[in-house]
């Protein structure tokens, strides 16, 4: 037997031969019958095959529309129904019905939404927590590691200056005996007697002192001219 | 190709969600009465034997859930096939993992294809029922789909989520293989 020499028309022999082609193509195609043996033989093969549908009991369809979820816009918005019949975890249909999209959506606690009370939760405790920092003078810093009050013993350095002339520099060094001081950024609650009588020693010492009271806590370095740096 | 019987189809289902969306719930019914027996026979096709009821049930439920992601570039009876391919496939990992042994491999015959012999009725039925027994999974596929369920290529490539030069080679080979089975 001879091949089919119009395959547009072979490919649509199925649906010919379900009778759901429109009239124009249903001419077309019976007018190719006519004059192909190949596609004469594949239609009695497809009415063959269209004829032996299995015959399935109808299903239930009270009970399947009574499974069914309710109308988006109708009565009950809640997702209170349907539930698969075999619930395998399955990727096939991966979105969900708007009724169940809104319920996920904006959870809210004493009425307030939880992202808030969060947020609020989260300034509360931070400030809190930098509160109790501050009050218990956590922030330590030994003499060692920060520029530290200064006693006024100075050497004099001559370097040589860029016009090729030398030039006397002074430069402060910490005296060896000045035991190390803690610095707080708290107030003055936070020192001893001893230190406070050690601090204040220094100030009167220092010739190059203001008329204004130096913060306790702000680190302080004295230099040939009295300023503070 | 024009197939004036599946415009039609697709046309009075848009009609019926959009009357579903807006809280009729007779839409519902309908498309359920329009679409059951065709998803029946095809979970028959696909050689379920059992729970058939159940399969279409959870086939509607879940179209109806997703009902959004409907697109109406092919036809809802499309849609609802490729969904409920997909719950065969769920259900066979699932009975596989438990040690049930199924064949899921879209290039092996399916064992429960026999099943249909106790439904067709005459002996020239039995026949074409024994040529199909004979195709591949994705032959018989094809072939049911194209010839007895009437969709076209690009549905199918849809449903069985391959190509449509893919579907129409499968269906040349199924045709070519079941015409000479009928004639020995």
């Amino acid at each position: 037997m001879t091949e089919c020499r119009s395959p547009v028309l072979q490919d649509m022999l199925p649906d010919y031969a379900a009778e759901s082609l429109d009239g124009v193509a249903m001419a077309r195609v019976r007018d190719h019958l006519a004059t192909c043996a190949a596609c004469s033989d594949d239609l009695v093969v497809l009415q063959l095959v269209r004829q032996a549908r299995p015959r399935v009991a109808g299903p239930d369809i009270a009970r399947i529309i009574a499974a069914l979820p309710a109308a988006p816009s109708g009565p009950g918005i809640e997702f209170t129904g349907p539930r698969l019949v075999h619930d395998e975890p399955s990727t096939s249909v991966p979105t969900l019905p708007p009724t169940m999209r809104r319920q996920r959506a904006g959870g809210t606690l004493f009425g307030m939404p939880v992202w808030r009370i969060a947020a609020t939760l989260g300034v509360v405790i931070a400030g809190g927590a930098s509160v109790l920092v501050a009050r218990r003078g956590i922030i330590d810093v030994q003499r060692s590691t920060v520029p530290n009050v200064m006693t006024p013993t100075e050497s004099a350095t001559t370097v040589a200056s860029a016009s090729g002339g030398t030039e006397t520099l002074t430069v402060a060094t910490p005296a060896s005996s000045v035991h190390s001081v803690t610095v707080s950024y708290g107030d003055l609650g936070d020192y001893s007697e001893s230190e406070l009588e050690s601090m204040i020693s220094r100030l009167e010492q220092w010739d190059g002192a203001t008329n204004t009271e130096p913060l306790p806590g702000v680190p302080i370095i004295p230099n040939a001219g009295g300023g503070a740096l | 190709m024009i197939d004036a019987t599946q415009q039609e189809d697709s046309r009075i289902d848009g009609s019926l969600i959009t009357q579903w969306k807006a809280g009729d719930q007779r839409a519902a019914t309908a498309i359920v009465e329009r679409h059951a027996e065709a998803l029946a026979r095809f979970a028959g096709r696909l050689g379920v034997t059992e729970d058939i009821d159940e399969l279409v049930q959870d086939t509607f439920i879940r179209a109806f859930s997703a009902i959004d992601s409907f697109r109406a570039d092919s036809s809802l009876r499309t849609w609802l096939f490729t969904i409920e391919r997909r719950l065969v496939i769920d259900r066979r990992r699932a009975e596989a993992r438990r040690g049930h042994g199924i064949e899921i491999d879209d290039m092996h015959a399916a064992s429960g294809f026999d099943a249909l012999d106790t439904m067709v009725a005459d002996e020239a039925a039995e026949r074409v029922a024994g040529a199909m027994a004979r195709l591949t999974r994705m032959q018989r596929e094809v072939f049911v789909l194209r010839v007895q369920e009437g969709r076209s290529y690009k549905d199918i490539a849809e449903i069985l989520g391959s190509t449509e030069g893919a579907a129409r080679v499968h269906y040349h080979n199924a045709m070519r293989a079941v015409k000479e089975f009928l004639h020995d």
